[in-house]
């Protein structure tokens, strides 16, 4: 079930109230079962593959805690090995057999009995997947008790918020919250109806208009100018952060809504200002998996420093992974992994320079100047993310554009140039539209640094307030993509 | 508090709700949507359909057979009424099929040819657009759930609604007629056998080859075309498919696709096939805007092509 689907606008209020009117003791196999109807509108059976995972999880960290010295290793490694054994067969078995076989080892795979698996990827594998394995590991590690109410268990695993897109729990977070009796608190109810309607606007509003740009030049690049490949890719900067932060927003705020505390997911990523602090503000319940799970146990920044190189690249690398079964996640992740490193080279050296010039780094506009830059790193890194390698004439044509900007200057830039090039035949008012909707979302950022967007409304009067709802749901629907087929970037992961 | 809540939402909604109802129904522009927009053509269309006398030919498919296809060539050369009965291809192939169903006697032949992105189903909320010219076509939609029915009505509310406004800041006037040189789809875009001949006069554009990719979603449409096959069959009225003419280039990004629907339609030998889609590829200097619209000389080459075919099959039946 999408979040911005109708299915979904009758599905929320039947749960939310249907929770608030139950009693506690009650309330976990509603939304358990609210969390598997949520699940099974995409495609029923894979519900069965979350059933497998779950039996296997719940059984693996009771056996740990009961067990002592290697046998709770051994415990471990069955779950982990159950864990990223679903990942393998539905994510990547693919991938491994169009990479070897087809195209390294010239290999014929079907000669050897060894069969090209015709399934859709369950949606949010990833997602609840390493859910699942953190809470193993945290059992393990002795940070969470192993629970033993299953149903419990089951809802950690397939909270219908958090379920198919994150953010990926822990379970210190959220299983106590299962516990604890959740009252029906007007004010908390309306800020998470506020967020999750933010979280709607950036999706249907933001990212969705803008997917038309990106949409026209990605598909065939080789009809565009390297400008239409750059401003597509700014657009797509935004798109994948509205899509993405959309969805989590309206995961936060639906959970919100009957009481429960996500973590945050998303912090202004695009005010960052060098990569390293852009990875603490993207995808926040990602990032501080892998740190928690695989950089520090690899022994993180306490190792030489070419092992802290080569962990970092590592996790990256296995980051791109993560997202897909596909070449150009693993550029983006290499890439991401290559100016983590880079930045930590150059430390010195740069600091060197801003000392010997005297730049005060911290001042408004160096901070502003780092923002850009880091930016504008991170976009390159989106166009290996967005570029499509199903065709790989496409990749190229498409990384032949990116590397031709600067023959800009010898074209002869008229109307008709900016009206096919830039704008991609969408026209001035679609290209306006798009541009002062990053303007808004870029503000209404810059306003959540220091303050909550979401308490400046409510201090307003009612009259405003009500004022401000109205028009921004006229907006919203004046401006909003009503397509039915309008899924949600990270579903696929 | 419960109620409290729920009832602002609610009435937050309702003002909404009554801004936009209320836009559409004092709208500046419903007599001009009703004489411009290509979508009420299905009145002229279905005036067309019921005057003709049977046995008659009847064209349906998306704007590959509006643009390509002078069915006035067909009617002199097989001596029957021929019309044209096609829309787009958002329609879906149910909803283009169901429009004739009233409207058939014993001995009247279909030609159906359906674009490589044709769905079954199509797109609601255009078929409720068609629907609010003509409301009989409501009863040619099928929803499956009752969100789906929601969300459609939703939809072409807001796509009125929508409209409205930005008319109401662009007020470029929009008098389309045949003969200008710009102007596509519009109401008085059809001849008097349904064909859409605004293009035949206007400068080609340049157009992004198609990459279709996805060839699941025809699969229904390919059974569909089966149950229609059948289904009219029992009342002596023939279903026949022509496949889609389709610019070389675009052809050869979706060949993998085109094959495998090929395999496809072996699997339902009643369908009566009238070529194959190797027949259909054309150079890039016969289409019009895109991949599957065809110019005056690509639809001309086409209805040539098209009534060979079928003299060559209807013989081919008569032995």
């Amino acid at each position: 079930m999408l979040f911005n689907s109708i299915h979904f606008a009758i599905f929320f209020p039947i749960v939310t109230i249907g929770f608030f009117i139950l009693s506690h003791k009650n309330r976990w196999w509603w939304l358990l079962a609210a969390s598997c109807y949520f699940y099974m509108a995409f495609k029923p059976v894979y519900i069965l593959i979350l059933a497998f995972t779950i039996v296997i999880d719940y059984y693996a960290a009771i056996f740990i805690e009961n067990s002592s010295g290697s046998n709770r290793k051994k415990w471990l490694i069955a779950s982990l090995i159950a864990n990223i054994g679903v990942l393998a067969i539905f994510k990547y078995y693919n991938f491994l057999f169009h990479i070897f076989p087809g195209n390294i080892l010239d290999f014929d795979s079907k000669a050897f009995g060894i069969p090209f698996l015709e399934i859709a990827l369950p949606i949010g594998l990833s997602f609840h997947t390493f859910q699942a394995m953190s809470y193993t590991i945290e059992v393990y590690q002795g940070n969470q008790k192993a629970e033993r109410k299953f149903g419990f268990y089951a809802l950690y695993v397939m909270f219908y918020p958090q379920l198919v897109a994150g953010p990926i729990e822990r379970p210190q977070n959220i299983i106590p919250q299962f516990y604890e009796v959740k009252k029906f608190d007007y004010q908390r109810i309306k800020s998470g109806l506020q967020l999750m309607a933010w979280g709607l606007f950036k999706k249907v509003v933001i990212a969705d208009r803008l997917a038309n740009f990106v949409y026209e030049v990605y598909r065939q690049p080789d009809n565009f100018e390297s400008i239409s490949v750059w401003v597509a890719t700014f657009f797509f900067s935004f798109q994948i952060y509205c899509d993405f932060s959309g969805y989590s927003d309206i995961a936060i705020g639906a959970a919100m809504v009957m009481g429960f505390t996500l973590m945050k997911n998303f912090h202004n990523p695009y005010f960052a200002t060098s990569i390293g602090k852009f990875w603490n503000r993207w995808h926040i319940s990602l990032s501080t998996w892998f740190r928690d799970y695989l950089y520090i146990p690899m022994g993180g920044n306490r190792v030489s420093q070419p092992r802290v190189y080569f962990n970092l690249f590592f996790v990256f690398l296995v980051s791109g992974i993560w997202h897909g079964a596909n070449t150009n996640y693993i550029i983006w992740g290499a890439l991401h992994g290559f100016y983590l490193i880079f930045g930590l080279m150059t430390l010195n050296l740069r600091n060197g320079i801003i000392k010997s010039v005297g730049i005060n780094n911290n001042s408004y506009f160096m901070r502003f100047v780092n923002a850009v830059f880091t930016f504008l790193l991170v976009m390159i890194a989106w166009i290996a993310f967005r570029a499509d390698y199903e065709l790989p004439y496409f990749s190229k044509a498409l990384w032949s554009k990116v590397i031709a900007l600067p023959q800009i200057f010898d074209k002869t830039i008229d109307l008709a140039y900016i009206e096919q090039f830039v704008f991609m035949d969408l026209g001035l008012t679609e290209f306006i539209y798009a541009l002062l909707l990053i303007l808004l979302l870029l503000f209404v950022n810059y306003l959540q640094e220091n303050n909550s967007v979401r308490s400046m409304v409510n201090k307003q009067s009612m009259f405003v307030r009500w004022s401000f709802y109205t028009v921004s749901l006229l907006v919203f629907i004046y401006l909003g993509v009503f397509e039915s087929d309008a899924q949600f970037i990270y579903f696929q992961f | 508090m419960v109620v409290k809540i729920i009832g602002k939402c609610t009435l937050l909604l309702a003002i909404v709700f009554l801004i936009v109802e209320a836009t559409i129904f004092f709208s500046p522009f419903k007599e001009k949507d009703l004489e411009t927009d290509f979508a009420a053509a299905i009145i002229d269309k279905q005036q067309i359909l019921n005057a003709t006398p049977s046995p008659k030919i009847v064209l349906i498919g998306g704007s590959s057979v509006a643009y390509g296809i002078d069915s006035q060539l067909m009617q002199d050369s097989l001596g029957i009424p021929v019309i044209n009965m096609s829309f787009q291809y958002f329609l879906g192939s149910d909803f283009l099929f169901q429009q004739l169903l009233g409207s058939l006697n014993k001995g009247d032949k279909i030609i159906s040819s359906f674009e490589y992105i044709v769905t079954k189903q199509g797109d609601k909320k255009e078929q409720l657009k068609a629907a609010s010219y003509f409301p009989k076509a409501y009863d040619w939609i099928i929803f499956e759930t009752p969100d789906e029915y929601i969300s459609a009505w939703l939809r072409t509310r807001i796509g009125f609604f929508r409209n409205i406004i930005l008319r109401l800041y662009d007020q470029t006037p929009f008098n389309p007629i045949v003969e200008d040189k710009t102007n596509t789809f519009f109401r008085g875009a059809i001849n008097k056998n349904g064909d859409l001949v605004s293009h035949l006069n206007n400068n080609p554009v340049a157009f992004a080859d198609c990459n279709t990719k996805k060839d699941s979603v025809y699969y229904p449409v390919i059974s569909n075309i089966n149950y229609y096959t059948n289904t009219l069959k029992k009342n002596d009225i023939d279903v026949y498919f022509t496949f889609p003419p389709y610019e070389e280039n675009s052809f050869r990004n979706d060949k993998r696709l085109v094959d495998s629907l090929v395999v496809e339609f072996n699997k339902y030998p009643n369908i009566n096939l009238l070529d194959s889609p190797y027949d259909n590829i054309y150079p890039n200097s016969f289409f019009q805007d895109m991949c599957y619209h065809l110019n005056a000389k690509g639809r001309k080459e086409r209805t040539l092509k098209l009534i060979k075919d079928l003299k060559n099959t209807l013989a081919a039946n008569a032995l």
